[in-house]
């Protein structure tokens, strides 16, 4: 049995109010013989519930004149064409104009031209990446690059072999 | 439904005190407000103006006493009864037509409070000065006005701490002290549980416990 249940506070407004239905008032009311700390909580809700009554409240309106002005309202809600059926102003309807003029004369982005080979497939990718090549190495070695034909052919196994 | 309370003081400054003996009478048959919402659905000639007379005052009182401005119980109250010419064919009668109309004018007053809050914020200092002014309007031929003064000191206090409560349980402290309406009428109106309308009212009490000691 959890805390809530054994406090039932959060019955006791319905409790002092005679809302509960009989089994749980009961129970209220055992739980309340036995628990010091709820029958403070009651008069606490019995203090403030009784300290809120009378209730303040405005002077009311002349009533006439009160039911007059909604009649207008009335009215006049009922005149009035629904929003779709509205014709639209004339700032709405220029603002909406000068949004799709701009956007149809637009500048049309200049679109790169894709790739038509491998070696421009490359040549785009690394291109991209040139910050990339600042870790490797070899590329402290630029002078390798002299002699990258020969290198190229190191692994070629010459016709007729060795 | 009868009226809900009775007007039992003001003065020049246009407040007083609401009794909070409500009468409330749940006839059916012709008269019955359900059949009157149907009449109003049927736009038959009268039903309408029948309809507001019955609710005029309490909803005025309602939405005063949740916005605390007679400008704006007056134009919300107003815009509830309109809501319900426009949309009586939906009352469907799963509720009594009160517990409807109340959800109607209530929601109207939460999201109204909730626009205005930045501005309530603003205003804060001119409302603690109102509260004040409250206590002067009360009326004082009572036989001790010196107890009376205290007692109407407790009771603005106490109001004006109800009116700085979360939306949701100030709702349900208005439903409940005022409009006499019980838990799971309560719980109808703010479309919550009832488990849920105990807390908002026992947090309410809480907050409400301190203020009750100056």
């Amino acid at each position: 049995m959890n805390e809530m249940r054994r406090h039932p506070e959060t019955a006791l407004v319905p409790y002092v109010k005679d809302e509960l239905a009989p089994a749980e008032r009961a129970r209220v009311a055992t739980h309340l013989e036995a628990c010091e700390r709820c029958r403070v909580a009651l008069a606490d809700v019995r203090a403030v519930l009784g300290a809120l009554a009378p209730v303040p409240a405005p002077a009311e309106p002349h009533w006439g004149r009160y039911r007059a002005e909604l009649q207008a309202r009335l009215m006049d809600r009922a005149r009035r064409p629904r929003w779709w059926q509205r014709p639209m102003p004339i700032a709405l309807s220029a603002g909406l104009a000068a949004a799709l003029l701009l956007f149809t004369l637009r500048p049309t982005p200049v679109e790169k031209p894709a790739a038509t080979n491998l070696s421009q497939l490359e040549e785009t990718t690394l291109g991209a990446r040139l910050d990339i090549l600042e870790h490797y190495d070899v590329v402290s070695r630029l002078d390798m690059l002299d002699a990258m034909d020969e290198i190229r052919q190191l692994d070629v196994v010459p016709v007729g072999g060795r | 439904m009868g009226e809900a309370g009775l007007w039992v003081a003001t003065d020049d400054s246009g407040v007083g005190w609401w009794a909070t003996e409500t009468v409330v009478s749940h006839e059916r048959g012709d008269s019955s407000d359900e059949a009157l919402c149907a009449r109003v659905a049927a736009r038959e000639e009268g039903a309408f103006d029948q309809l507001v007379e019955r609710y005029q005052s309490r909803a005025y009182r309602l939405a005063w006493s949740l916005l605390r401005d007679t400008e704006d119980a007056r134009d919300l109250s107003q815009e509830a009864f309109l809501r319900v010419y426009q949309s009586a064919d939906r009352f469907r009668g799963e509720s009594r037509f009160s517990t409807w109309f109340y959800r109607i004018l209530v929601n109207l007053c939460l999201d109204h409070r909730r626009r205005r809050r930045w501005w309530q914020l603003a205003t804060a200092h001119e409302r603690e000065e109102d509260e004040v002014a409250l206590v002067e309007r009360q009326p004082t031929s009572e036989p001790d006005p010196g107890q009376r003064v205290s007692e109407a000191q407790t009771m603005t206090r106490l109001w004006a701490a109800v009116h700085r409560l979360s939306p949701q349980q100030r709702a349900a402290v208005v439903l409940s002290v005022q409009e006499q309406l019980t838990t799971a009428e309560i719980a109808a109106v703010l479309e919550c549980s009832e488990p849920t309308v105990r807390v908002h009212l026992h947090r309410a009490v809480q907050a409400l416990r301190r203020k009750l000691t100056p």
